[in-house]
């Protein structure tokens, strides 16, 4: 009957947070002041869950065997969500800083406002977002130290000092953002000083973030801590192990790519609702801006990966084989899906944005027909199983569990060269896009437009040769030798010819760009690549975990709890897309609320802060 | 709000259609593997010791992961078919126990280059044998082609040592509180005739049963039913009190693992 009373209390008391919470933002403007909604909404969550029948087993609160579990989902799960929605909106506060200040630069050095405004915006964004990813953070913890008794206490038997660091940042981060946002407007003739401070913000997020790697790296590739070593240095110590600094730079550079995924989607929504012309123009601009962003961060993101999977090789095989060949080999397919996708989606943007924005369209319909080529060939590459899923009669009738032609496209070598190929030709769609609209007028336009093109097509060349030739070596060779100098090529010919034609572009005319012609399936593209980066950091954080198998701390500390299994990747796929959806209505809210006019807005009249820019005036990038 | 709708159930497409994915290429779950204890007490012959390493080989071991037996599209590592006739009993055991004491040349490249191998410490966390274990899987591949120089009875080495659950010294107040001495005068020549724990324990607490010797004047022992009498603290301490009056039958159970070479 208590239990009851209390249900029922929590269910009122979560409903009145949430409206309250929503009244306040209605009367008084949003500036961080989602935490009441978002605590209700946690209240009735859980009051939800505790009216709903458990199918997670008995309850439990064996603290004696370091384990205490949840009905219903179970701890494990719930430990799951909350952990991937902190992750999820951590890129997201990590991200959009990046982005924000990128914008904020290129508007100082190009003088132009509306790249100022475009960083306001997500800014904007930002301030809400920060306190959830704090809220989420601290639910997270709570659940681990309720959860995993045993497991937090020998975490923080080695970690201990990094929490002073931690919370040290946090502060400095919080600080650094309040003054960023609400000096925005007081610091427009100061700008040096808020760009410094933008910096400021970026470097400690980054430190905080490197912070927390440091303790998931640590499970994964724990060091050997001599005994009568001090806090500090027994820290330091575990902190400096051997994915750390892999992970940290894959994160990074991922939470770019979710920045700027996500203000594209973004982006790509308030495209779907522009009543004006000018409001079209303006978020067919920004989901440019935010695809752009996304796809610079993507193009690099393969390699630190690489780098990343190949330090777990060396820090143990046997882990790096449980990764890529034992269980969770077939995770890579689907890996190989979500990043083929967000490929075809960046590059599907791009041409739109070519046929639709640009004068002459049609000439480049050849190429656009060549890139798709290659790129589906590349996809259908990516994705072919190592082994196949076949019964004993089609196994025997294919000569084994390996086809004999597609079976060669299974291993490593062939994988390497055409997640390369499809850098090159994402790159190769983004130059027709960057030179579709100007023409060269230094005396060297002709050799301009040439070289690009054929150091592109001499770089692909050789990533397949060495693609071809990585079949005829040992693996070490493979490994250390070709696919290190297939990704050196790649990324020296990217910056080669960026460069290049940065300076070829120098004093070329300009035609119109048309803004806010896109179609609306340009918008759900940009929504749909968001999706897919989300999945891809729900999946690949699965892997990492997974890849410790029943270890909470592998080698060191053994997970005894009855969740210490990974479950299949069905099981998992439904936990990353509830996830994923859930993190999607938690960023539509903070959508919908940014999108609210403020009171300043009032005051300064309709559109002061969002005011769209016309189109006339809009900038050519 | 309708683009919102409508953006969410694009988004709830994509992502069913992932899961759809997800659910229909093969499904594997990683369970914890099954925690079992080499008992070498049931380890007989050579056979037996090999039928044990071979378990251990492609499970608990992992080194089917990498090494295969026969030549195979996916090895990773050496192929071990017929490594018996080539490698000696230390050699294997250092190779597993110390991967990368021998350092192998890489002689594809030019000049050659040292080779060390990726292999995991097998006795070490996290696959961790112990050390009977290492050994039935060291007759395991000694079986691959060679012949098997690991004998049973080496794991005698590896039996746990025997677990004393009382306290001798509440044993003897016991055991004069109840007056044993007042029968039994040569108890050393009476504990000699039990092999094992449990036969003395049964012969205490069941001594109709199992009795070695003589009854009480009545023909029936005076302690009959002592499982009944005493407490079970009581009953262990007067157990662990009457083993160490036994005869010592048993060495001490010193792990000692097989010698390792020293290595180049």
């Amino acid at each position: 009957m208590n239990a009851t009373r209390t249900t029922e209390r929590l269910l009122l008391r979560g409903l009145r947070a949430v409206r309250s919470g929503i009244r306040a933002r209605l009367r008084r403007g949003m500036n961080g002041r989602v935490v009441p909604s978002l605590f209700g909404l946690f209240c009735f969550m859980i009051a939800c869950q505790a009216c709903l029948p458990s199918f997670a087993g008995e309850s439990a609160s064996a603290a004696g065997s370091g384990y205490r579990d949840v009905a219903w989902l179970g701890s494990r799960n719930w430990v799951w969500i909350a952990a991937q929605l902190h992750l999820l909106f951590g890129g997201f506060v990590l991200g959009v800083p990046i982005f924000a200040w990128v914008c904020e630069l290129i508007g100082v050095r190009s003088g132009d406002p509306r790249y100022d405004k475009l960083a306001k915006e997500f800014t904007k964004l930002l301030t809400a977002a920060y306190s959830t990813t704090a809220l989420l953070g601290a639910i997270l913890l709570f659940m681990l130290i309720g959860f995993y008794p045993t497991f937090m206490n020998a975490l923080s038997d080695v970690f201990y000092a990094s929490y002073f660091i931690y919370v040290g940042l946090f502060l400095l981060e919080t600080v650094t953002l309040y003054l960023y946002w609400y000096g925005w407007d007081m610091m427009s003739d100061r700008k040096g000083l808020h760009l410094f401070l933008g910096l400021l913000l970026n470097v400690f997020g980054f430190l905080i973030v490197i912070v927390a790697n440091s303790w998931a790296t640590y499970q994964n590739s724990p060091v050997v801590l001599p005994a009568g070593l001090s806090a500090w240095a027994r820290t330091w110590a575990a902190a400096h192990n051997p994915t750390w600094w892999p992970l940290n730079i894959h994160r990074l550079i991922a939470n770019v790519v979710l920045g700027g995924f996500l203000c594209g989607a973004y982006a790509g929504i308030r495209y779907l609702g522009a009543k004006t012309h000018e409001e079209r123009a303006h978020y067919d601009w920004m989901g440019y801006i935010g695809n752009f962003i996304g796809i610079f961060g993507l193009l690099p993101l393969p390699f630190a990966g690489y780098w990343l999977t190949m330090e777990i090789y060396r820090y143990n095989q046997q882990m790096g084989i449980t990764l890529m060949g034992g269980f969770l080999s077939w995770l890579f397919i689907l890996q190989a899906v979500l990043i083929g996708v967000l490929f075809l989606g960046s590059n599907y943007y791009f041409w739109l944005g070519l046929a639709h924005r640009t004068e002459e369209s049609q000439k480049y319909k050849k190429y656009i027909l060549g890139f798709i080529v290659i790129l589906l060939m590349c996809f259908g590459v990516w994705m072919t199983p190592h082994s196949m899923v076949a019964s004993l009669q089609e196994s025997r009738a294919i000569g084994g569990t390996h086809h004999p032609l597609l079976g060669v496209f299974g291993v490593m070598s062939a994988k390497m060269t055409v997640s390369n190929l499809m850098i090159l030709v994402t790159f190769a769609s983004f130059l027709m896009y960057w030179r579709a609209n100007k023409i060269e007028t230094v005396r060297w336009a002709r050799a301009a437009r040439v070289v690009p093109f054929v150091l592109i097509s001499l770089a692909g060349l050789y990533v397949i040769w060495a693609g071809i030739y990585g079949y005829f070596v040992p693996a070490i060779v493979r490994i250390y030798v070709l696919s290190v100098s297939q990704v050196g090529t790649v990324i020296g010919t990217l910056i080669l010819v960026s460069v290049l034609v940065m300076i070829s572009m120098r004093g070329a005319k300009e035609t119109t760009l048309h803004w806010g012609r896109m179609p609306m399936r340009a918008a759900y593209a940009l929504v749909l690549n968001a999706i897919m980066v989300i999945l891809l950091m729900g999946l690949m954080g699965y892997a990492r975990s997974a890849s410790r198998t029943h270890w909470h701390i592998y080698g060191v500390l053994e997970d005894t709890s009855p969740y210490a299994f990974s479950p299949a990747l069905g099981d998992a796929a439904l936990m990353m897309c509830s996830i994923t959806f859930i993190f999607c209505l938690f960023v539509s809210f903070i959508f919908w609320v940014a999108s609210l006019p403020s009171h300043a807005d009032g005051k300064a009249g309709k559109g002061s802060l969002t005011r769209p820019m016309t189109a006339e005036k809009l900038p050519a990038h | 709000m309708k683009n919102y709708l409508k953006i969410l159930v694009f988004v709830a497409v994509i992502l069913w259609l992932f899961y759809y994915m997800a659910s229909s290429i093969p499904q594997q779950a990683s369970l914890p593997p099954v925690k079992e204890q080499l008992d070498p007490a049931q380890i007989k012959t050579k056979a037996d010791l090999v039928n044990v390493g071979r378990k251990l080989f492609f499970g608990k071991g992992q080194c089917a992961l990498c090494h295969t037996i026969g030549p195979s599209h996916g090895a990773r590592a050496p192929n071990l078919e017929g490594v018996g006739a080539k490698l000696s009993r230390e050699f294997i055991y250092e190779s597993t126990t110390q991967p990368s004491k021998y350092i192998y040349m890489d002689y594809t490249a030019s000049p050659p280059k040292p080779f060390p191998a990726q292999m995991p410490i097998i006795n070490k966390p996290p696959v961790d044998l112990s050390g009977a274990e290492l050994l039935a899987v060291i007759a395991f591949v000694q079986s691959l082609g060679g012949e098997v120089t690991v004998e049973p009875s080496e794991l005698a080495a590896f039996l746990p040592p025997p677990v004393v659950k009382g306290d001798p010294d509440a044993g003897r107040l016991v055991f004069n509180k109840l007056e044993c001495a007042r029968c039994h005068q040569q108890l050393a020549s009476i504990l000699g005739k039990y092999t094992s724990k449990e036969s003395l324990r049964a012969a205490v607490v069941r001594p109709a049963g199992v009795t070695a010797g003589a009854g009480g004047k009545e023909g029936k022992p005076p302690h009959f039913e002592f499982d009944r009498k005493l407490s079970v603290k009581d009953l262990d301490d007067l157990m662990a009190y009457l083993e160490g009056l036994q005869p010592a039958t048993k060495p001490a159970a010193t792990p000692a693992p097989p010698k390792g070479a020293t290595g180049a």
